[in-house]
């Protein structure tokens, strides 16, 4: 057994510490007294999305396991699949799900309201529940105020947002002497030339093009064009205008025109793919994509990929620097349906520590935690340009998937992908944004109806 | 009945239980499958009903009672009216193709020739192959950019295919995959229907020299007729029913380009959290697999007769 010695060994460090300080308190004893093996024996369920994050908290389970005695089944399902099942397991009562991913932005309300969530503040001010070291002050301050919904706290942040960022290819820009995209138009004529250029042998552009699962990509894109989803004031859907319009069509005629055939059907598990391959020159993804095109074994582009923030369009000064529409915080949660509530929490205090802070950060995430911003082997790690680009963009509030005023949001993201398969296809856009703005409009209303 | 033999002495209660069980054995027999039939079949059905008259909406938390109105809803509905074009069309491409495709391989497999067993169970391949895994495969061939399908193509000087990205194509291409996946079964049935026929009309055919599609068409398909009804059958309720494959290939999309019935009732139910509607949805659909099967089954009668 190598957990007593390990223990003994810092309960020692942690007297010698307090010898040398008297000044202190005993914090380190105290921190060391916390009990991970309580719950030897129990037995957790996981339900995560596949993708880098869960795959690191995954090679730790081993160790968690050793040190806690609690085993952990966990299951990675593609991104569909993962949405579907936790939603379908809640809805049929299933208390053996302990924990899973969430996205509050997307479904967040809805799971709220049902019940589906566990409150983890109280659980984080209980000293025999949570080790010291867990530190909830160490998460980036706007991620623990967007975390903490109506006094609770449903979900720990694993990374500091849901981020887009612009990947492009270094070799082929220089090759073609261009610039570091700054504006939409910048990226179109890029793709352009480079599309061109290579004799349409390397698509200038890949974006998501799935209908509902482009729009979360897609939000900054509208919203620098001078559209929006929703009136902030009243709630009201506001997409049909002709600045919206633009914002659609670009995203459409972009990816018709530079990028690959089928685009209507690219998720980011396609759009990533096609970007490792090295068959498109830039791509307009979630930031943690990073970790699949820095992997040798899953990319042919390593060491090739340049980084920067969204690029910016007409309007952009009139909403990046406002503050958050509502809380985006994505991570693990412990099911409201659970008996095992006590035993889930030790494994999402685990999973959500600094040290999975700081190996995501080394593979390119944007961590949640301060002080995996701060450490000195992920500023020598990591690529400037890329803390550069993160950095810019973990100062932006992005504006949502969907009009948030809408409730239930899959549906609103189905209207609206409509829209966005209708300008891939250079079909009549104008009428798809307006059915699509009539069906969201009257999907508001019926749900005021309903809750009046 | 030899159960009271086989207790001479019974006591007096067991006796009573004996002779209870004698005198309903008609009833308790059936019974656990009666129940099992109930609970597993009837009692979801009737559930289903019932939720379809209430609005079972999660998101809204609200669970009021609305009557018909769903029904109301699924009926004025341009997407329900879609989906169900969609339905229909899958079924009678699906249907036809896999009959005619297994009708050819059957034809093939009823002569004996050197092979024949491994040309046989290499045909049956495809139906034990789990759809989903395989509509990840075809979805890699499909591929606009790198699939071999394309590849293909333009080796024979065609031009590129969106494939299931093209709203036009994407049904025939579903459907595509779905005859490679049922026309082994189609054979299977078919082969054993040929091989139960009577020798002796084929040979007078012969001695009174008919061509061999006058013999198909005029002897085989006519004797054959029971059979093809009975893929007939279970072919539509398969594609009439088709859900795994279009989920895994393309989710309903693009857009809703590939939203049958049972898709369209799954998103209301699961994506939209939508209970009453979605089941609303799955009672009609419901009353659609039931009427095709109870026509089919006439049919069968018929043939028969």
């Amino acid at each position: 057994m190598t957990i007593p010695v390990s223990r003994r060994k810092f309960l020692g460090t942690a007297a010698t510490l307090a010898a040398l300080s008297p000044g202190r308190t005993l914090v380190p004893a105290v921190a060391a007294a916390f009990d991970w093996r309580r719950y030897a024996g129990a037995r957790l369920r996981v339900v995560t999305l596949k993708f880098p994050l869960s795959e690191i908290q995954q090679a730790r389970l081993a160790d968690f396991e050793q040190l806690t005695g609690i085993k952990v089944q966990w299951e990675m399902l593609p991104e569909d699949l993962w949405r579907q099942k936790v939603k379908v397991e809640h809805l049929a009562g299933t208390t053996d799900m302990d924990v899973y991913l969430s996205y509050y932005a997307q479904e967040g309300r809805q799971f709220f309201t049902s019940g589906w969530y566990t409150d983890m503040r109280t659980l984080m001010g209980n000293a025999e529940m949570t080790n010291a070291e867990f530190g909830w002050d160490d998460f980036l301050p706007n991620l623990r105020e967007a975390a903490t919904i109506d006094g609770q706290v449903p979900i720990i942040p694993d990374r500091a947002s849901a981020l887009p960022i612009l990947y492009y290819r270094r070799d082929l820009f220089q090759q073609f002497r261009l610039e570091r995209p700054r504006t939409w138009q910048d990226v179109r004529s890029a793709a352009k030339v480079i599309y061109e250029g290579t004799n349409k042998q390397v698509f200038g552009i890949v974006l998501r093009g799935k209908g509902a699962a482009a729009t979360s990509m897609f939000a900054p894109v509208l919203y620098d064009f001078g559209g929006r989803w929703f009136d902030r004031q009243s709630g009201d859907v506001a997409f049909n205008t002709p600045e919206a319009l633009a914002a659609f069509e670009w995203w459409g005629s972009t990816l018709r025109e530079y990028g690959p055939p089928g685009s209507v059907n690219n998720h980011w598990a396609e759009v990533t793919s096609i970007f490792s391959q090295g068959r498109a020159a830039m791509l307009f993804d979630d930031i943690t994509f990073i970790t699949i095109f820095a992997d040798p074994a899953k990319s042919t582009v390593v060491n090739k990929v340049g980084y920067a923030v969204a690029p910016q369009g007409p309007r952009s000064a009139d909403w990046r620097s406002l503050p958050a529409y509502t809380p985006g915080v994505n991570g693990l949660a412990i099911s409201g349906l659970t008996k095992q509530k006590a035993p889930a929490w030790y494994l999402v205090q685990y999973l959500s520590d600094r040290k999975t802070s700081k190996q995501y950060m080394l593979k390119g995430g944007l961590a949640p935690r301060q002080s995996a911003w701060a450490d000195a082997d992920v500023i020598k790690t990591l690529d400037p340009e890329f803390l550069e680009a993160g950095r810019a963009s973990a100062q932006i509030n992005y504006p949502g998937t969907a009009p948030l005023s809408i409730t239930n949001v899959s549906k609103a993201r189905d209207y609206i992908g409509q829209v966005i398969v209708t300008a891939i296809q250079g079909g009549d856009v104008k009428t798809a944004l307006n059915t699509a703005y009539a069906q969201c409009a009257e999907l508001l209303k019926e749900e005021r109806a309903k809750k009046s | 009945m030899s159960t009271r033999q086989a207790l001479p002495h019974p006591a007096p209660v067991a006796a009573r239980v004996v002779a209870f069980v004698d005198r309903h054995l008609s009833v308790l027999f059936p019974l656990p499958a009666l129940v099992l039939v109930g609970s597993l079949m009837v009692y979801p059905l009737v559930y289903t009903v019932l939720l379809s008259t209430r609005r079972y909406d999660l998101t809204l938390r609200s669970y009021d009672i609305v009557g018909l109105a769903h029904y109301l809803t699924v009926f004025t509905s341009d997407r329900f009216w879609n989906a169900l074009g969609r339905t229909a069309s899958f079924t009678g491409l699906s249907v036809t193709g896999s009959i005619v495709l297994g009708m050819a391989m059957a034809l093939i497999l009823n002569r004996d020739f050197r092979g024949a067993r491994w040309a046989r169970t290499a045909f049956l391949l495809p139906m034990v192959a789990t759809p989903v895994a395989t509509s990840l495969v075809w979805m890699m061939m499909f591929n606009p950019t790198l699939g071999v399908l394309n590849y293909f193509l333009q080796l024979a000087g065609l031009p590129p295919s969106l494939w299931v990205a093209d709203s036009r194509l994407v049904i025939p291409t579903i459907v595509l995959v779905d005859i490679w996946h049922f026309a082994p079964f189609a054979m299977l049935i078919l082969l054993a229907g040929l091989r139960s026929l009577p020798l002796e009309p084929f040979e007078s055919a012969m001695i009174d020299g008919a061509s061999r599609f006058q013999i198909f068409t005029r002897i085989t398909l006519p004797l054959l007729r029971p059979v093809l009804v009975v893929v007939l059958m279970f072919r539509t309720i398969d594609a009439l029913k088709v859900f795994d494959l279009i989920w895994v290939m393309t989710a309903g999309g693009p857009g809703f380009d590939s939203e049958t019935l049972y898709v369209y009732a799954y998103n209301q139910a699961f994506k939209y959290l939508d209970l009453g509607y979605g089941s609303a949805v799955i009672v009609v659909f419901t009353a659609i697999v039931a009427g095709a099967s109870i026509a089919w089954i006439r049919l069968r009668a018929r043939s028969w007769a």
